[in-house]
């Protein structure tokens, strides 16, 4: 039998259960008899475009219902989706463009401005859920979408097929597109949905961004199952109570959430027991999470399942993950990532790819069905990552740059980074990218940026150690920066040295650069 | 002066632009992007060891965090409270 891709699973509930919740952003909602017909509308409007098979498709989008119509459009036709983040400086989501050559950009309301910046003359730009007065020769709005028959596109899609690409930093200053397949997202989804229980009564909440790989988790569980997701709006991630609020008017009964978010409602105060108790498992992941944190809430909540999940984007999702069973002894206490999921394996390994001894730190290699195409247009950055499984022929293995350790019970043990990626609010940073477009400051002539604590003691702050003399003023400085690079990768301080620490070889010595004083 | 410690403490700090960033005391923090989900954390930490107040869940809305005014408000009636009691 012909399996149904994700985005066929949909029509399946559209037939079984068409009047249920699909998605709701606290201000719209849709059912699964809506949602099937809006992406069948945006699917048949983008075949009608000319767009084919595995072409791309950006969409640049506010958190909202509208996410789920055009990224399940955008696959109904055929086509391949690149979410692009709406607060993203102009010359990244360029760059970003010119990268994966989409045949079409979808945006709303709010980014619209945003795509007539960066689209250029050529590309096509759909804007989802208004019809504005002003529309432009090549733009298209939602008055159109509904010229088109809410008929599933005839497209063929294949399991290895494209789905989406996700763009995370790159160590040289270029974004780079991890390419996930339909086999990687069903691979993933069909553990998930057993590993954790997920059926249709399930009310999914949704935290994280579109433009990073949480959000398949999220996105295709509820699909797959027929149940609801909940998208919570950016403001709402700021207001712990208002979270807190949401997910009990929604009955929010599964979230996998940024640990960095976990952390900040357990600071605030808001957890108390018999809060939440339509909440029955939760996830986090993204970042470690300070054991204290993880402490306060099975102390609040100790009928909840608490998962520490983690993966890279180039392995799809969750690659190991680690059910807590008890309340951990003490805050100092390290919780391990755990094992590895189903259909996928990991070796710690050595910088000569050989098996570190039991118990060793090695660095961290995951194998198995989750394993992303590559990079897209990058050949040898995909080479450098993806590698010959040294262990299975014809086999490849993801080198993830991450430090673990195996512990006695099998269990793995997240101990650092190999690499110069640091990860602050869960948002994945090379280092190396912002140095790059700190380099092209005038006057600048070596930068070393580092990831320091900031007050609380478990926040970092990205500053950056500048050798040279700044010509140009710092608000000048700022502003060419913000052009560049998305303000989580900003450096909050520039600090001029007059050398920067270096290694005998003359490498920065990064070690040293945390002792630096800075002012 | 409570408003101006703060407003330095968000240009220095939290504002992409360094020290230099003009932001008046009724610019709209939030709506700007001035707090995002990362500002808001090193925010209140600053908040709480500077003004001596603990900022609960109930305080951490969109009205009192809209603004420099509106945060120094929640200081002052914060601080009255500890001080009263």
């Amino acid at each position: 039998m012909n399996r149904l891709s994700a985005h066929h699973e949909i029509d399946h509930w559209a037939l079984l259960t068409p009047e249920k919740t699909a998605v709701h952003d606290g201000r719209l909602a849709l059912t699964y008899a809506e949602l099937a017909a809006a992406s069948n509308r945006l699917g048949q409007a983008l075949c009608g475009l000319g767009v084919k098979s595995q072409d791309r498709v950006v969409f640049c989008l506010s958190r909202s219902v509208h996410c789920l119509t055009a990224l399940l459009g955008i696959l109904r036709a055929g086509a391949v989706y690149v979410p692009i983040d709406p607060k993203s400086p102009p010359d990244r989501a360029r760059s970003i463009l010119h990268d994966c050559e989409p045949r079409a950009f979808i945006c709303d309301a709010t980014t619209r401005s945003l795509a007539r910046s960066v689209a250029g003359a050529e590309l096509p730009i759909i804007c989802l859920g208004t019809t504005p007065a002003d529309a432009g020769e090549n733009e298209r709005d939602q008055s159109w979408i509904d010229g088109y028959p809410a008929v599933r596109p005839l497209t063929e899609v294949a399991d290895d097929d494209l789905a989406y690409i996700l763009y995370t930093s790159g160590s040289t200053g270029q974004p780079k597109g991890v390419m996930i397949l339909h086999q990687n997202i069903r691979s993933y989804i069909d553990w998930a949905v057993r590993r954790f229980a997920i059926d249709a009564s399930d009310r999914i909440l949704c935290t994280a961004p579109f433009h990073f790989d949480m959000s398949t988790f999220d996105i295709f569980t509820t699909l797959r199952r027929g149940a609801a997701l909940f998208i919570a709006t950016e403001a709402l991630a700021l207001f712990p109570e208002k979270l807190v609020v949401f997910m009990e008017q929604h009955q929010v009964t599964l979230w996998k959430g940024i640990s960095s978010l976990l952390m900040y409602l357990a600071r605030a105060g808001v957890l108390r027991p018999g809060r939440l108790p339509a909440l029955r498992r939760v996830l986090y992941g993204g970042e470690s999470l300070a054991t204290r944190w993880l402490i306060h809430w099975m102390e609040v909540f100790p009928e909840k399942v608490f998962y520490n999940v983690y993966g890279p984007t180039e392995a799809t999702g969750i690659s190991l993950f680690h059910q807590i069973e008890a309340l951990p002894g003490s805050p100092q206490e390290l919780i391990p990532i755990g094992y590895p999921c189903a259909d996928t394996y990991v070796y710690l390994l050595t910088s000569d790819l050989d098996p570190v001894p039991d118990g060793a730190i090695g660095e961290l290699f995951i194998g198995g069905a989750g394993l992303a195409r590559g990079y897209l247009n990058a050949p040898e950055k995909t080479a450098r990552a993806f590698l010959p499984d040294p262990f299975r022929p014809g086999a490849r293995v993801y080198r993830t740059g991450d430090l673990a350790r195996k512990r006695a019970d099998g269990a793995y043990e997240f101990v650092g980074r190999a690499d110069h990626q640091v990860k602050i609010m869960g948002y994945r940073i090379e280092l190396g990218e912002i140095e790059h477009a700190l380099s092209a400051l005038p006057g600048v002539n070596d930068v070393a940026v580092a990831a320091m604590a900031a007050g609380d003691q478990d926040l970092r702050e990205l500053v950056a150690f500048i050798e040279g003399e700044l010509t140009a003023d710092t608000t000048a400085a700022f502003e060419q920066l913000k052009q560049q690079l998305p303000v989580y990768m900003i450096p909050r301080r520039l600090c001029t040295v007059a050398r920067l620490p270096r290694c005998p070889r003359g490498k920065v010595d990064r070690h040293a650069l945390q002792a630096l004083e800075f002012k | 002066m409570i408003k101006d410690s703060i407003r330095h403490f968000i240009a220095t700090e939290l504002a992409v632009g360094g020290a230099n960033t003009a932001i008046t005391d009724s610019d709209q923090l939030l709506e700007q992007g001035i707090i995002d989900s990362f500002g808001i954390m090193t925010l209140l930490s600053f908040l709480e060891e500077k003004f001596s107040v603990h900022i609960e869940g109930d305080d951490l809305t969109p009205e009192n965090f809209s603004s420099i005014s509106t945060i120094s408000a929640l200081i002052d009636r914060k601080a009255g409270l500890s001080a009263g009691a």
